[in-house]
Parts: structure tokens; C-alpha cells; sequence
């Protein structure tokens, strides 16, 4: 999926007296993409990875993808266009800690179907690509590489066609932190997914496929950060 | 959408936590669920002790000792109706019978009453083994006497617990009732004209009260369940036993001329006109008629007034435990506000996260006041059983509407309490949670 984000203000009232936290003109990221947002804390990454995926409504300004304005939606609506078209990751993974793997990724499949026993071979599916067991464990006695792992798969239950990716790699070592950069750029490139990703990783940067930094809510280095 | 793995992964999280809540929410309930089923049991069985007692006659005096005595067995020292009023009532030709109730002797600590076998046959129905009395010094005993078919004993002059000398006839045992759920459970039904003979007063019949036994300075019938009656045997050793040689008639009819006065009648009218006529012909100066029925109504009024008060404070004791719960869940519940958040940012529609912390909060009520009507049951039961044992009749705690509507009711203010949270959470910003 295509993203456009145009004229896009937004601020948060109460925190900084209505000063925009975020002020970007325009940007395009195309479907397929490996797309890196970097810069300081406070800088506006999350706030921007979140209007993206719609848990926020801009302040202002358009937010599309392919053309379809989710910024304008009501909020069961941007709910339901995450749910039909977006995964999401995090760096703390957020996994239940008291589900098995197969349980977590099946997440997606118990709030947003009926049958959801129909997702379960695809769950396995996922969890055996990315070298998780879905033993009959609680989820927190993994590593934290393959919980990192079980979240991307939980992520890609529904096989989104946009994955937004917050600090994905920052709670893990160098070793898992390389392995999971390896499978968003693969998702993005082999499988065509949108792959929006918060990071200060240098192995998230160096694979981007672009890479934006962000200063005071603005755009500071458009391309001179980009592959 | 499912909201139950989700749910249940909640629950396991603070699993011990929960049961706490649970278990409190649980004691609660069981307060007022034992207090209301165990109040209707104690009516219920009070009721149905008094069911075979339609009308009763005694002297003027406390209509409550009159029914306590009588129907309950709560023996307590009474003025004696007349023997012209006694008389006066077995001649009404709207009876079918009018049993005489006379207490004050004991044996084995069990009370012994002398009354008819019409008596016996209208409480028990057919005898669970034996036979009814047909002579002076047979007994047939209540279901809960533990005294065989065949044995003897010997009666104490006084009420059990305040038994004074040692009646010197032997009573044989001859048949045992069927058990009625009532304090006669626990009685000794003597012929009256064994009780009045042994309390040295004219035993109801010319003939026999000539022949055997002379009780004139007992003529004017007045014998107390305590008190200090002639017992002219007492002072004639030659005279005990062998005298009362019990063969002769027994039961109605009794001539008026040799009837004592008695403590109590059982009246036993043709149809409820006539038990009425009878009841306001028999409220006089000279004697009390009433249905113990009235007298009951009086009693429940008075527990009724009782039980409201604490129905309430039950009530009342509930509603602030599930929502002292309900805060506590609340405080609880921020724990799982990111969790809730990271569901939306997966997907989640609001209805989902509002559904799932609903039934959070419900299902714990709804587990709480399940535990608690099984607890408030099983205290009612126990509490039953000893009662039954202190009061003598059998009460029997069951679990009505009124207890399911107790339930019912807190789960009703339960699920709407809840809503409180599911709402601040259904209206909490995803991001705001994210970001904690």
C-alpha cells in the first residue's frame, strides 16, 4: 500500500501549550517499501508511526493509503482498517505473557472472527517460518528474540499489506536485533509489504529502503539518511 | 469476536488476587442468602408444627404459653382450663373430638403428655410400629424417642430439666408414631387418665375413679406442671403401683362429673364454621379459644419487621463489599490498561475492549454471588440442623425466590457497576496507554 501524508499538523493540547509535536509537509512511501523513521526522543517518531496506523487522528492535514483517507474516519473505522490491513510490532514486544505462542498470534483472530479456529494452520505456519516452537508454554518463557519473533508473526496473522514497527529491535541483542531488521526487509521486499519501522537500529537504517529523521516534529533529513 | 481468551488470560494473571475479591464478594452474599432462607425455614417449620393444632382451648392467661405449650412443647407452668369448661367443650356437637393436653411429667428427658388416641392417630396417621394405647401404663412415643416397643420406664414429676420425685407406675412402650417434623417427635403420649391418676386427680371416668381411687380432696382438678399437686401414692407406699391396676376405660367419653382440669384441648371441629363459632363461643372470662395459626402471624410480624432490618443491612452490607470490590478491581484493572491498548493498536474495536472489561468485572461479581448463594446455602442448612435440634420441629432451609432475587439483584447492581470501568476504558485513548 501506497502512503501519503500531506500538510499533516498535529498536537497534543495539553502537553506543549498547541505547538505542533508534528509538521510535515508531504511524503510518499510506496507499497513495498522498507521505510525507517529516526531521531531524538520527543522528536515525533511515535506520533507519526501512530497517525499512520490511525490509533491517532490528525490534527490536520491528509493521511492516505492508496488513496483512501483513514484520517478523516471515525475511530471504529480506523479500527477496522487496522484490523483488515496493518500489523503492528513493538519493542517491547507486549506479548500476553500467559498464552502459549500459538495463542498470542492468534490474538488478531479472536476480536476480529467468529471462526477463529480457521487462522490456527496459518499461525503454526508462521511460527515454524520464524523458528518458534508453539509449544504448549506461556509466552514470557521465551527469549526475547523469539518473543520478538512470536509478535511478528502475530503481526502477520492477517497478512497485512502495512507494518508499523515501533523501536522493533531495541529491546533485543545485536544477534536477534540483526535477525528481526533481516525479516521486515524481507517482508517488504520479498512479500511487498509496507514495512513503516521507528528505529534507531543501524541495522533497521541500513537495510531501509529510506530512512527519514525527524527534529522537532519536522522532517530534517529527508534522503540524506536514505539508502 | 471471542473476548474470552483474553478474559481468562486477565483472570489467570491475578488469579489469587481475584479469588480474594471472589471470596469476599461471597461472604457477603452467603450473609443474606442464610439470613432470608433460614427465616423462612424457621417459619415454614414453625408453621408446619402447628398444622394438626386447628383450635386450641385453655385457661385465660398468655395465648402465647397456651401455644408454645401445646404445639411446641415450651412447657411451661399454666393455669388449668375448668373442669365446666372442659366438660362444657367435650358435650359441643360441632366437635369431632377435643383432645386433653397434659403435661408436666418426664422420662428419659423427654416430655411426657397425657391426651386420646384420636390425638395420636390425627398427628402421626398410621403408627410406625406398635399400637395405640388401649389401657392406663402403655405409652405410644414420638418418632425421635429412643425407647424400644416393649420397654418400660418410669415417669419423673416435673418437665424435663426440672424433674423433682419419681412416679412409681411403670410405662410400657407400645407403639412409636411416624415422624411429623414437630417437637411431639420427642414425646411420650401417656393415657390423660395415667396423668391425672398420677397426679392424684379424678381420672375422667365415675366408675374406675370410685373403684381404685380416691381423690377427693382433688376435686377441684387443679394439677400444675411444676407445681405441688397431691400425689396421695406418694404417701401410701402400699398403694403405689398395685393399685392402678389400668383396667379401666381409657379415652372419651369422660363423665363430667370426674373431670380435673387440664393445662390445654386440642379441638378438633366438624368444619372451620364451626371451628370459629367454637373459637368465639370459648373466649370468655373462664377460658381462652384460639388457632394457633393467629398467634403464629402475630410472631412472623414481629420477625418480619426483624428480618426486613436485617434484609436490608445485608442488602446494604453487599452492595458496599462488591463496590469496595469493584474499586479495588478498578485499581487492579490499570494493570491491564496497556494490554488493552496494544489489542486496539492490533485491531481491537472498542466494543471489544468495552465487552471484555465488562465481563471482567461481572463474571467476578457473578462467581462471587454464585460461591456465595452455595456458602449462605450450606450455613442455612447447618444452622437448620441446630435449630431443629434446639426448637424440635424440623426446619428445612431451601433456596427460594426471594434469595435468587437477592442474587440477582447484586448482580444486576454488579453489572452495572461495572460498566464504570468498561466505559473509562472503552473512552481512554489508545495512544495515552501506549506511550505509559
Amino acid at each position: 500500500m501506497q502512503l501519503t501524508l500531506d500538510e499533516l499538523r498535529h498536537s497534543f493540547a495539553r502537553g506543549n501549550g498547541g505547538a505542533p509535536v508534528l509538521d510535515i509537509d508531504r511524503l510518499v512511501v510506496d507499497a513495498g517499501t522498507f521505510f525507517a523513521i529516526t531521531g531524538p526522543s520527543g522528536s515525533g517518531k511515535s506520533t507519526l508511526l501512530y497517525l499512520m496506523s490511525g490509533l491517532l487522528k490528525p490534527g490536520e492535514g491528509r493521511i492516505a493509503w492508496d488513496g483512501a483517507e483513514i484520517g478523516t474516519l471515525g475511530e471504529d473505522a480506523r479500527d477496522a482498517w487496522r484490523r483488515r490491513n496493518a500489523g503492528f510490532v513493538f519493542q517491547n514486544f507486549h506479548l500476553i505473557g500467559e498464552m502459549t505462542p500459538l495463542q498470542n498470534v492468534m490474538l488478531g483472530a479472536w476480536f476480529g472472527h467468529w471462526r477463529a479456529a480457521r487462522f490456527r494452520d496459518r499461525a503454526r505456519a508462521l511460527l515454524d517460518g520464524f523458528g518458534v516452537p508453539p509449544a504448549d508454554r506461556p509466552a514470557e518463557t521465551l527469549s526475547r528474540g523469539e518473543q520478538q519473533r512470536v509478535a511478528l508473526a502475530r503481526a502477520l496473522l492477517f497478512e497485512p499489506k502495512v507494518l508499523f514497527a515501533d523501536e522493533p529491535t531495541a529491546s533485543l541483542d545485536a544477534e536477534n536485533g540483526g535477525q528481526i531488521a533481516g525479516l521486515l526487509a524481507e517482508l517488504a521486499h520479498a512479500r511487498g509489504v509496507t514495512v513503516i519501522a521507528v528505529s534507531h537500529d543501524r541495522d533497521v537504517i541500513a537495510l531501509a529502503d529510506r530512512t527519514i529523521r525527524l527534529e522537532h516534529g519536522r522532517v530534517a533529513a529527508p534522503e540524506a539518511l536514505s539508502r | 469476536m471471542n473476548p474470552f481468551p483474553v478474559l481468562f488470560s486477565m483472570f489467570h494473571k491475578q488469579r489469587l488476587t481475584l479469588a480474594l475479591f471472589t471470596v469476599l464478594v461471597a461472604f457477603a452474599v452467603a450473609l443474606g442468602v442464610a439470613v432470608t432462607s433460614q427465616e423462612r425455614a424457621l417459619r415454614q417449620g414453625s408453621a408446619r408444627a402447628a398444622d394438626k393444632f386447628e383450635l386450641l382451648v385453655g385457661a385465660p392467661g398468655s395465648q402465647y404459653d397456651l401455644v408454645l405449650s401445646s404445639v411446641y412443647l415450651r412447657l411451661s407452668s399454666m393455669e388449668l382450663l375448668s373442669p365446666d369448661v372442659f366438660a362444657d367443650l367435650l358435650a359441643e356437637p360441632d366437635i369431632d373430638w377435643a383432645a386433653p393436653i397434659a403435661f408436666g411429667d418426664s422420662a428419659g428427658g423427654f416430655p411426657v403428655i397425657g391426651s386420646i388416641t384420636q390425638f395420636i392417630t390425627h398427628l402421626s396417621g398410621e403408627l410406625a410400629e406398635g399400637s395405640l394405647f388401649d389401657a392406663e401404663g402403655e405409652a405410644v412415643i414420638g418418632a425421635d424417642v429412643p425407647y424400644r416397643i416393649g420397654e418400660s420406664f418410669r415417669t419423673l414429676h416435673g418437665a424435663p430439666g426440672a424433674e423433682s420425685e419419681v412416679h412409681e407406675h411403670e410405662i410400657a412402650v407400645v407403639g412409636r408414631m411416624m415422624p411429623t417434623g414437630t417437637p411431639w417427635d420427642r414425646a411420650i403420649i401417656v393415657p390423660v387418665e395415667t396423668m391425672w391418676e398420677q397426679h392424684g386427680l379424678p381420672n375422667g371416668h365415675l366408675d374406675t375413679d370410685e373403684d381404685e381411687h380416691d381423690h377427693a380432696e382433688d376435686a377441684d382438678g387443679q394439677f400444675d406442671a411444676h407445681g405441688e399437686d397431691g400425689h396421695d401414692e406418694d404417701n401410701d407406699p402400699e398403694e403405689v403401683g398395685h393399685d392402678h391396676e389400668h383396667a379401666g376405660p381409657i379415652g372419651p367419653p369422660f363423665d363430667a362429673e370426674a373431670l380435673p382440669g387440664v393445662p390445654a384441648v386440642v379441638v378438633k371441629a366438624r368444619d372451620l364454621a364451626a371451628a370459629y363459632g367454637l373459637r368465639n363461643t370459648y373466649r370468655t372470662s373462664e377460658s381462652q379459644a384460639l388457632f394457633p395459626a393467629e398467634i403464629l402471624v402475630q410472631l412472623y410480624a414481629l420477625m418480619g419487621d426483624a428480618r426486613g432490618i436485617v434484609q436490608w443491612l445485608a442488602m446494604a452490607t453487599q452492595v458496599l463489599v462488591v463496590a469496595a470490590v469493584l474499586s479495588g478491581l478498578v485499581v487492579i484493572q490499570q494493570l491491564h490498561t496497556t494490554r488493552l491498548a496494544i489489542l486496539r493498536a492490533l485491531g481491537a474495536s472498542r466494543a471489544y475492549v468495552f465487552v471484555t472489561v465488562w465481563l471482567y468485572f461481572t463474571l467476578l461479581i457473578a462467581g462471587g454471588a454464585v460461591l456465595g448463594l452455595l456458602l449462605g446455602y450450606g450455613a442455612a442448612l447447618l444452622v437448620s440442623a441446630y435449630v431443629s435440634e434446639l426448637a424440635g420441629f424440623t426446619l428445612t432451609a431451601i433456596l427460594g425466590p426471594q434469595e435468587f432475587g437477592l442474587v440477582g439483584g447484586l448482580l444486576l447492581i454488579g453489572a452495572l457497576l461495572a460498566l464504570v470501568p468498561a466505559i473509562a476504558l472503552f473512552r481512554r485513548p489508545v495512544v495515552d496507554a501506549l506511550r505509559q
